[in-house]
């Protein structure tokens, strides 16, 4: 080798370390995450805890402006809806108040209201003046006048009713405000302009700008702190000029505030910033409730998120100290008013853990884990989820890792089988018997004893349980609809159909794919015997009548409404939705009936708001038309869904089993909404949501040819819940997902359905290739 | 005479490089494909790819010259995600600690293996062979069993110590030890010489090529090592870049190019620079003394 | 400091070296040298079993994080293959029963080993192959550079690549259909068909060529380049010189690549799992997909049988390499 060259070779090969390691350094180790875990964790050890007490607010209150505290001691809160709310006893209880400025505020849309310690109120709105508030202005507004205005009510009672000259149109509308606990006042605006402002001139001062609208102001001895989405803007009020940035802060913010797979939601602060004694400020957030002294390197975790509410809700409204181990957090709409104290005599780590493990995160093993967290404060829940951040990770991994887990005693207790193989779990004794636990919930905690039934093994014992039900439908025209007992008299009767209408469509389902998707939801349970072995008669006969149903529609097709469905389509596909997911709702596919691009309707119901309403409603409307159960080849199908289930090899069995009784509860099965809630008294309440008959707003939908259809929505009145729990009453035989047979049968089966491949050929080779899975 | 000969022997030999180095540049295509894919904006990218991501019937197309060429996705990764440096230097670091520890380890095995013989040393190496054989699955849940007891899971440990009892660079190490001449080691023990100090003076240097080499592909097998890293660590904190690069998806197309690219540089640099050292290496192994 | 020649000695198999070091002690030393290799063998060993102790030493770190690591979990895996795979209870050679009449099984090894048959020989070829060539041609160091990469590439970019070209939307279909070998408007999805064996095929030849070629060159390289010359001189064509001459001096480079691919042969199994899934085509179902699929489906105990009938095989067919080869 050439020295030269050699020489050459080596100090490229020094470059190009030196600039890798450079541009590594850029990004650097993330300090805050390092301190945040060595905090955050079990192992603390020690005594002492913060506990929650929790207030429920009354209803009316749940959009305001923010807790206020008062100079007297009391608390008060202005509600957008209700007006001025007073509380005596830190929290516990409200009372309404008149406020003569509450007229001003009724009937705009309110954009923050905030109380001074001394009792003064600042709100902003924006919108249609009310009269109440044109009588006192200063100066009258054009009778048209629209815009952005603030009402400053003195505790004298003088009230002023300001017009800045900012509107909505150029984003520079007032849309946060804040006291500073000496009376001055503060606000934000849209473009995220921060202000002083003065009430008595009835002026503003800009101090400075952030790069977009400010989530929420707080104060920090003489510091104004305002949250930005990557920093925290600090603002020294003394000195009238932008402080230095704090470093720590602005990490911690940029972590958070980036971390895309947590969403927020419930119309609050995903970070709420607000300053206690001294230079200390905290920062509230999903992660818990932190304590960090401005300037200094630490973020100190005092409220882990995972232990308390921070944790389970998405939002803050907002937060304050009320003391120096004392704190007052509103939580979004539902979760009330908290106040966490501490207390040094709880043991500041629950001693009992509970693993729950779901392959994929679910809200409603969420809100159940919120739930029982609530009333089991001595119990540490963990809830984990197989899937990660999108990785090279697949499916089969998550369960390898579980599994290898489970086997080695580290495994979840509670374990939600959705996606994993149930029936090798249940095989292998992976799973504890739940029977006798579910036996015994009665009362309001009666399950419904069908769907219990179905999930019953030859031994009596049940393993899993679903938390909540999708119900496949059907309808149509009731003459027809009413022979469609099972797959093949599905395939007569839309033979016969499509001899009577020669021409449109009947089901609106021009995909192959699609369309096997929907009948496969019920007839898949028909297509393994007893022993796991497949029938491949079944599996014949289903591709023979699909075909059947695939030939009958497109016989008479028009070629318009197929182009004008493809475009809908494409239109979803753009907002990153999967069509034929949607077709396999049926409350998407009835409203093709309404259009009058299909004549029939099948899918599956998840819930009644837009969905069995959808349902319903076009019965009201349409002629003749009814609704029933969807059969294939099996009869009374459900699809089961959040199948829970608890470890045999749990530490806790005991806990487990509450945990599981949390679940069946009728308070968290009222707040699922990934199917209808198996608890009676729960899908019941479902119901009472709106009044039976109800109005339900409307729908408009437009057709190909740019026409228009309005569908009016109507709640669901008694005799229709009648019919409907009727019917889930009389299901019978649970859809269990099984991927490798149901994806093997959709793929081949589209060939058949395009005509590539014949019926014949195509069981051949699905139980060639079905083969090695049942070797296995 | 000798003249056209000549001519024909260039020609053959011209016609003997284009070949190859046309085949050459074919199998490199997939790093162009990944290079121009890192430059493409969104745009383009799922342009070309969306049969692929929708299973549409149609074929899908690739401009290796992008009309609009753009280092957003660059710059996404090397300066808006944290967590990326975090997964590199956690390979980094993973791999480095592994090739070390095999240098101290594996070296002084094969060594042993070479040059002395003792009873059951066949069946004894024969077993580090079949043991480096088995596929992971298998024995996953026992090593992860072993691991908990030693409480070392959702450790790094977890990963670099089973991989540096690796059997591969015993064996790699070993053909080379081989091949040394065995005068010289008896000459040395004749002169009275320890026996670390013929290992040390004679042996490391003679092998050099073939630690080297070792090293090299060692690096290249543990900077994609995915299984382990999915089984032992749970704290996502501590995963190594190859389990890091997320999924080809639609939006993700770009990003995961310009990972792909990233963590291809290192390898390429490691075997750029390391591949004297593996010929030379497999030259010592490859010969028999 | 040390040459080193190599020549046949009239008794056939020894080699007797020479020596010459630069400062003259050279002759002193090989006949030493010299005396010591025409030693018994016996007496050899018997000097050599008295450093008994030492090799110990060096072998002992390995061998310890050996057993703790590697051997001890397979130990665990000969357990399992006895009991049932949950509750752990004695199932004697049901198990083993199991795993010999299981179809899944017999697939997945004819699968491997008609794999493995095509591959290694395929691989060692076409490394040889163009080595040869190779080694003719002068300033190959790019081109070795360019055959090197696949190995580098990680194993999902492998995968997009894959997709890229042998889906049904991929561009093997375009090529196809362009020269009319394939009829126009149809699209093949190639992973799907009998086609996927080959695509297996390809992708390990592909990653591995690099390394194998330069295997060989090495190997081409050591040979003395008198003895070619002189072949050369003697009137031979390049071809005869290259299997009469330098041919017989690989074997050794034979057995490393050997079993250097077939370990790497088990590594394609990453790729085929994450472009065709758990259950892809029959003709592509390795081993290793078997292996997988029982442990998802907590199938420990066939898993564990099976493994220790298949280390059984390796070990007996290592052992006979080595017999064969006198390594």
């Amino acid at each position: 080798m050439d020295w030269h060259k050699r020489k050459h070779r080596k100090i490229t090969a020094v470059m190009v370390c030196i600039c890798l390691f450079l541009l590594t350094g850029c990004g650097g180790s993330d300090p805050e995450k390092d301190a945040e875990d060595a905090e955050n964790g079990p192992g603390q050890g020690g005594m002492g805890r913060y506990m929650e007490d929790i207030y429920k607010f009354p209803e009316e209150i749940n959009r305001n402006g923010g807790l206020n505290m008062l100079s007297d001691g009391s608390m008060t809160i202005i509600s957008f809806n209700s007006g001025l709310y007073r509380s005596v006893n830190q929290g516990a209880d409200w009372q309404q108040e008149d406020a003569p400025w509450f007229p001003m505020m009724q009937g705009v849309y309110a954009l923050a209201a905030v109380m001074a310690p001394d009792g003064t109120a600042a709100i902003t709105c924006s919108g249609e003046m009310p009269q109440a508030a044109r009588d006192a202005l200063s100066s009258p507004l054009p009778d048209d006048w629209e815009g952005n205005y603030c009402i400053f009510a003195f505790p004298d009672g003088g009230i002023k009713i300001v017009d800045f000259g900012f509107s909505q149109e150029d984003g520079s509308c007032i849309s946060t405000l804040s006291f500073k606990e000496d009376g001055r006042l503060f606000a934000g605006d849209m473009n995220g302009r921060i202000y002083e402002v003065d009430m008595e001139h009835e002026s503003v001062k800009e101090l400075f700008m952030m790069e977009r609208e400010a989530g929420c102001i707080g104060f920090c001895g003489d510091m104004l702190m305002a949250v930005g989405s990557d920093r925290l803007y600090l603002y020294d009020l003394e000195k009238q000029q932008p402080a230095e940035q704090d470093a720590a802060a602005d990490d911690f913010i940029k972590r958070l505030l980036s971390d895309k797979t947590v969403r927020y939601t419930g119309g609050g602060y995903p970070l709420v910033v607000f300053g206690g004694e001294d230079n200390i400020v905290y920062i509230a957030c999903v992660e818990g409730l932190y304590r960090h002294a401005l300037g200094g390197s630490t973020m100190e975790q005092i409220i882990d998120g995972a232990l308390s509410t921070f944790g389970d809700s998405r939002s803050i409204y907002m937060a304050k100290a009320l003391d120096k181990q004392e704190f007052l957090v509103q939580f979004d709409s539902d979760g009330g008013l908290v106040r966490y104290y501490f207390d040094e005599t709880a043991a500041s780590m629950p001693e009992k853990e509970i693993r729950i493990y779901s392959l994929e995160d679910n809200s409603s093993v969420r809100q159940a884990v919120t739930s029982f967290k609530k009333s089991h404060t001595d119990i540490y829940v963990r809830y984990e989820t197989g899937t990660g951040s999108g990785d090279g990770v697949t499916k089969e991994d998550a369960v390898k890792q579980l599994n290898t887990r489970i086997l080695s005693g580290e495994g979840p207790d509670v374990i939600i089988l959705d996606g994993l193989p149930v029936e090798s779990y249940i095989g292998k004794g992976m799973l504890a018997d739940l029977s006798e636990m579910i036996d015994a919930q009665e009362g309001e905690n009666a399950l419904f004893s069908n769907l219990t039934e179905s999930f019953r093994q030859d031994d009596g014992a049940i393993y899993v349980m679903p938390l909540c039900v999708q119900v496949p439908l059907l309808a149509g025209d009731g003459n027809v609809i009413n022979k469609m007992e099972d797959l093949e008299s599905f395939a007569d009767e839309l033979e016969t159909l499509r001899e009577e209408n020669p021409e449109g469509g009947l089901l609106g389902i021009y995909d192959a794919d699609t369309m096997l998707r929907l009948f496969g939801m019920v007839s898949s349970p028909a297509w393994t015997d007893g022993s796991g072995q497949i029938d491949q008669e079944a599996v014949k006969e289903f591709l023979t009548q699909t075909k059947r149903i695939y030939e009958a529609e497109y016989a008479g097709a028009l070629p318009e409404e197929m182009e004008a469905l493809q475009k809908e389509d494409d239109e979803l596909l753009q907002y990153g939705l999967d069509p034929s997911l949607q077709k396999m709702e049926a409350c998407n596919n009835v409203l093709n009936i309404r259009r009058g691009y299909a004549k029939l309707a099948c899918g599956y119901v998840d819930g009644i708001q837009i969905c069995l309403d959808n349902i319903t409603s076009v019965i009201e409307v349409e002629e003749n038309m009814d609704y029933r159960n969807f059969s294939g080849q099996a009869q009374y199908v459900y699809l089961p869904k959040v199948m829970a289930g608890i470890s045999a090899k749990s530490g806790e069995p005991e806990a487990a089993k509450e945990f599981i009784g949390t679940m069946f509860s009728p308070e968290v099965q009222k707040n699922i909404y990934d199917g209808f809630p198996v608890n009676k008294a729960a899908f019941a309440d479902r119901f009472d949501f709106l009044e039976p008959g109800g109005e339900n707003g409307s729908m408009m939908m437009i057709n190909s040819d740019g026409t228009e259809t309005e569908l009016e929505l109507h709640w669901p009145d008694e005799a229709g819940e009648a019919y409907f729990t009727g019917l889930v009453q009389e299901l019978a035989v649970p859809a269990v997902d099984q991927e490798w047979l149901g994806e093997l049968v959709y793929e081949t089966g589209v060939k058949v359905l395009e005509d590539d491949l014949s019926v014949e050929e195509a069981a051949e080779e699905i139980a060639k290739r079905a083969a090695i899975y049942l070797a296995e | 005479m000798g003249s056209k000969n000549r001519m024909k022997k260039k020609l053959q030999k011209a016609l003997i490089k284009t070949v190859l180095l046309i085949t050459g540049v074919l199998f490199c295509a997939p790093v162009l494909f990944l290079l121009s894919g890192s430059i493409m904006s969104r745009y383009e990218l799922n342009q070309s790819l969306l049969p692929l991501m929708t299973g549409q019937e149609e074929l899908i197309t690739w401009v290796f010259f992008p009309r609009y060429p753009t280092f957003e996705h660059y710059m996404r990764i090397l300066f808006q995600t944290p967590q990326f440096f975090v997964v590199f230097w956690n390979s980094m670091k993973m791999v480095c600690l592994i090739l070390a520890g095999q240098f101290f380890i594996a070296v002084p095995a094969a060594w042993a293996f070479a040059v002395y013989s003792f009873r059951g040393r066949k069946f004894l190496f024969t077993l580090y062979i079949v043991l480096m054989l088995m596929p992971f699955q298998v024995t996953m849940l026992s090593s992860y069993l072993v691991l908990n007891r030693l409480e070392m899971l959702n450790t790094h440990g977890a990963i670099i110590l089973p991989a540096v009892f690796s059997a591969f660079p015993v064996f790699l190490i070993y053909r080379d030890f081989c091949n040394l001449p065995k005068g010289l080691i008896e000459a040395a023990r004749i002169d009275g010489a320890r026996e670390w100090t013929i290992f040390c003076r004679i042996g490391l240097p003679l092998a050099s090529g073939g630690i080297l080499s070792a090293g090299v592909l060692g690096f290249l097998e543990y900077w994609s090592l995915i299984e382990q890293p999915l089984a032992f660590l749970e704290d996502q904190t501590l995963w190594p870049l190859s389990l890091y690069l997320p999924e080809i998806g639609p939006e993700q197309a770009g990003y995961s190019f310009v990972a792909a690219v990233i963590t291809l540089i290192p390898a390429v640099f490691v075997f750029l620079t390391g591949r004297e050292y593996l010929e030379q290496g497999i030259t010592a192994s490859a010969v028999k003394g | 400091m040390w040459k080193r020649l190599r020549r046949k000695s009239p008794k056939g198999r020894q080699s007797i070296w020479q020596s010459e070091k630069t400062d003259g002690t050279a002759g002193r030393i090989s006949d030493e040298i010299k005396r010591i290799f025409v030693l018994n063998r016996k007496e050899r060993r018997g000097s050599s079993g008295r450093k008994s102790a030492v090799w110990t030493a060096f072998l002992l770190p390995s061998f310890l994080g050996v057993t703790v690591f590697v051997l001890i979990p397979f130990l665990d895996v000969v357990r399992r293959s006895f009991v049932t795979a949950v509750t752990q209870e004695w199932a004697g050679i049901n198990n083993y029963r199991n795993v010999f009449e299981n179809q899944a099984f017999r697939l997945a090894i004819h699968n491997t080993v008609r794999f493995t048959a095509v591959c290694l020989p395929l691989l060692i070829g076409l490394g040889l192959f163009l080595a040869a060539f190779l080694s003719r041609l002068k300033q190959i160091q790019f081109i070795k550079s360019l055959y090197l990469f696949p190995l580098a590439m990680p194993a999902a970019t492998v995968v997009l690549i894959w997709k890229m070209l042998f889906s049904k939307q991929g561009f093997l279909n375009g090529a196809l259909i362009l020269p009319g070998v394939l009829p126009e408007g149809t699209l093949l999805d190639f992973m799907g068909t009998g086609a996927s064996f080959w695509v297996l095929v390809f992708s390990y030849v592909w990653k591995n060529l690099g390394y194998t070629m330069v295997l060989w060159l090495a190997g081409i390289f050591a040979v003395p380049y008198d003895m070619s010359e002189a072949a050369r001189v003697d009137g031979a064509s390049e071809r005869q010189v290259f299997w009469k001459v330098i041919f017989p001096n690989l074997k050794s480079s034979l057995y490393t690549i050997t079993v250097l691919s077939f370990l790497n042969s088990f590594k394609v199994f990453r790729e085929a799992y994450l472009v065709a899934g758990s259950y892809p085509h029959e003709d592509m179902y390795l081993l290793q997909h078997l292996f997988n699929n029982w442990f998802v489906n907590l199938e420990l105990d066939k898993m564990a049988a099976a493994a220790v009938c298949v280390g059984t095989v390796l070990f007996l067919i290592i052992l006979l390499l080595q017999k064969l080869w006198k390594v």
